[in-house]
């Protein structure tokens, strides 16, 4: 049994222009200690399938299917119950770290009341602990920190930070969504390898979200691409890197800039735009953009095994 | 501290403003339905210097400020505005602290809550009330209150002031402290509504802290702000006295010395009135600003 097994999800949000149906029958796994990327272009669908295993939905959110960590439903937990495991079993790392962390309060408050929380320290313990945890993910003058404001951290040391509070209660699942988007290419590289480094030392299982496809080869071992709220291919993540099967994945790769381009030559680009989610298509969502379309894509593909751990969902084989 | 220093243009503006205005009304302090004997007017005019030219006048007066003198009512033989505003503030004071008080726990208490609520049953009625708080003049509502306490039920006085007595303060209070919780209810729901939707707040869900601790540690300070700015102008406006509230209770504050004072052409009062309020203005936007740093370690920082 795996750490977390999604089931068939399906989000959908109540809005004045109808039902936008951002996950649409969605399964994965991620064991323990496994680092799975979930890849997709915003409005794929990806963050919300976070929010949704945190439980942190909006409140037009419809959700369907399982979502089970540790063999528990998470859907069917009440709030309080819910908080016993999102922030201790299950931590979550946000796209902006300029924004996440609250401007009123202290790093050393912030971090301890995670603790005071959940392991019923007493502020002191909590500040040392806090401390400590600053140390396991590089921030010198710990001890320092704990008594500045967000405002007096940069952006790579913020989201330093908030690894650093989701780590805390050492969670089984860390998910990271976006969490290098948002800061210099150096600072990434860096917060990317201290992701891999926490993995190890932590054995934490990873879900890192991301639209950038060269990310998830630095840390995840297995991929998954998704469009449209749905699986499109998903496999170990060198097989994906070095044959994708999916036209979707094929197009995601091919629009990848890569150092040592020409510069004259234009980058290819996915022509199209993704669908409408008020108005998905009965077929395959991708077939409008799809340079491979057939008649046969018009009705939705099912998602089959592949040789080598892949699975697809594409009527092109 | 510069901060106060820079308001002291904006203070002799405004007394400047005050002083020529109040003159330029018809009328003076002295005009009786009978009129006066000439020589007991000129008598009484030489007395209070109103026979200079009004630029001598004015600067008069204006030296008399600068030594702190606010210069005798012209209405209250005997006693000197000062006296008068020592007399009068203390008990506008305390009504209006009150009041205000009040107005942030009710008013904040019930905002937090709509706003837990928003869009549904609890939170429109909660705003339902207080557009109607916002609405009723204090006029209509302190009658009412009357009609039902005093007149009605019995169970408080209709009016009056006696030094110690607690029950007199509880209608005027009451009428002065509604419209304020009505507007601090809105404006606590709709700022704590879009500090709710902020990135660090889903953290601090995220975390997995009770729905209380969220909103008490993480979302109250910041939703706090906007009420802060509110409340310095308004809680200025509040002590000095309402004129209507004050009226109505017959309550010896300085909002009904103010009317009367305007009424009388009682030149002086008014003016020291005005620069009394003025101060006070200038005072608790100070108090804010330092409030303002307390509460936000970015705007510590100057």
């Amino acid at each position: 049994m795996a750490l977390l097994e999604v089931d068939n999800l399906e989000i959908s949000f109540r809005t004045p222009e109808g039902e936008l149906r951002a996950v649409n029958g969605l399964s994965l796994e991620v064991g323990a200690g496994e680092a799975l990327g979930v890849v997709g272009e915003s409005g794929s669908g990806k963050s919300q399938t976070a929010m949704a295993i945190m439980g942190l939905l909006a409140r037009n959110a419809t959700v369907r299917g399982r979502i089970r960590f540790d063999g528990q439903d998470l859907l069917g937990l009440k709030p309080a119950q819910m908080n016993r495991i999102r922030g201790a079993q299950i931590g979550m790392v946000f796209q902006d770290p300029m924004t996440s962390l609250n401007p009123y309060l202290t790093v050393g408050t912030q971090m301890a009341e995670v603790l005071v929380q959940h392991r019923g320290m007493n502020q002191v313990a909590g500040l040392a602990e806090s401390a400590r945890m600053l140390e396991a993910v590089r921030i010198p003058d710990a001890a320092r920190r704990l008594s500045q404001y967000p405002h007096e951290l940069s952006g790579g040391m913020r989201q330093r930070v908030m690894i650093a509070m989701t780590l805390l209660c050492r969670p089984r699942l860390l998910i990271a969504d976006e969490p290098t988007t948002a800061l210099d290419v150096t600072v990434q590289a860096q917060i990317l390898e201290l992701l891999g480094e926490l993995r190890r030392e932590f054995g934490v299982a990873v879900m890192l979200i991301t639209h950038d496809l060269g990310i998830v080869g630095e840390l995840c071992e297995r991929t998954l691409v998704m469009y449209a709220g749905q699986l499109m291919e998903s496999g170990p993540t060198a097989q994906l890197l070095s044959r994708p099967g999916h036209p979707y994945t094929r197009g995601l790769l091919d629009s990848r800039p890569a150092l040592d381009s020409p510069l004259d030559v234009p980058l290819a680009a996915i022509p199209g735009t993704p669908p409408d989610l008020l108005r998905l298509p009965p077929g395959c969502p991708f077939q409008p953009r799809c340079p491979q379309a057939f008649e046969a894509c018009s009705r939705r593909p099912a998602v089959v095994e592949r040789p080598g751990g892949v699975l697809r969902a594409c009527h092109a084989g | 501290m510069r901060r106060l220093l820079a308001s002291i243009p904006t203070l002799l503006v405004l007394i400047t403003l005050a002083f020529f205005m109040m003159r330029i009304a018809p009328g003076g302090p002295f005009d009786k339905e009978r009129s006066l004997l000439p020589e007991i007017e000129a008598a009484i005019n030489a007395a209070y210097h109103l026979d200079e030219p009004l630029w001598q006048q004015y600067l008069r007066y204006m030296g008399g400020l600068a030594r702190g003198d606010l210069g005798p009512s012209f209405q209250y033989a005997g006693f000197s505005v000062t006296e008068l505003i020592a007399q009068g503030f203390p008990v506008s004071l305390t009504i209006g602290l009150l009041s205000m008080l009040l107005a942030l726990l009710v008013g904040g208490s019930a905002g937090i809550w709509a706003a837990m609520r928003q869009n549904r049953l609890g939170d429109w009625s909660v705003m339902t009330l207080s557009m109607a708080g916002i609405s009723l003049p204090s006029y209509v509502i302190a009658p009412l209150m009357i009609l039902l306490f005093a007149v009605t039920l019995h169970w408080l006085p209709a009016g009056g002031w006696e030094q110690g007595r607690y029950l007199d303060m509880l209608m005027p209070v009451l009428a002065l402290a509604l419209p304020q919780i009505a507007y601090i209810a809105r404006l606590m729901r709709g700022s704590m509504i879009e500090v709710l939707r902020s990135n660090f707040i889903r953290t601090a869900r995220a975390k997995g802290l009770p729905e209380r601790q969220v909103i008490l540690r993480h979302a109250l300070k910041p939703a706090m702000m906007p009420i802060l700015s509110f409340l310095g102008p308004t809680a200025a406006g509040v002590i000095t006295g309402s004129v209507v509230i004050e009226q109505i209770f017959g309550i010896p504050g300085l909002g009904r010395y103010f009317v009367q004072a305007a009424i009388n052409r009682d030149y002086t009062l008014v003016l020291g009135v005005v620069i009394f309020y003025g101060l006070l203005i200038v005072l608790f936007n100070f108090l804010v600003d330092l409030l303002y740093g307390a509460l936000d370690p970015r705007v510590r920082v100057e």
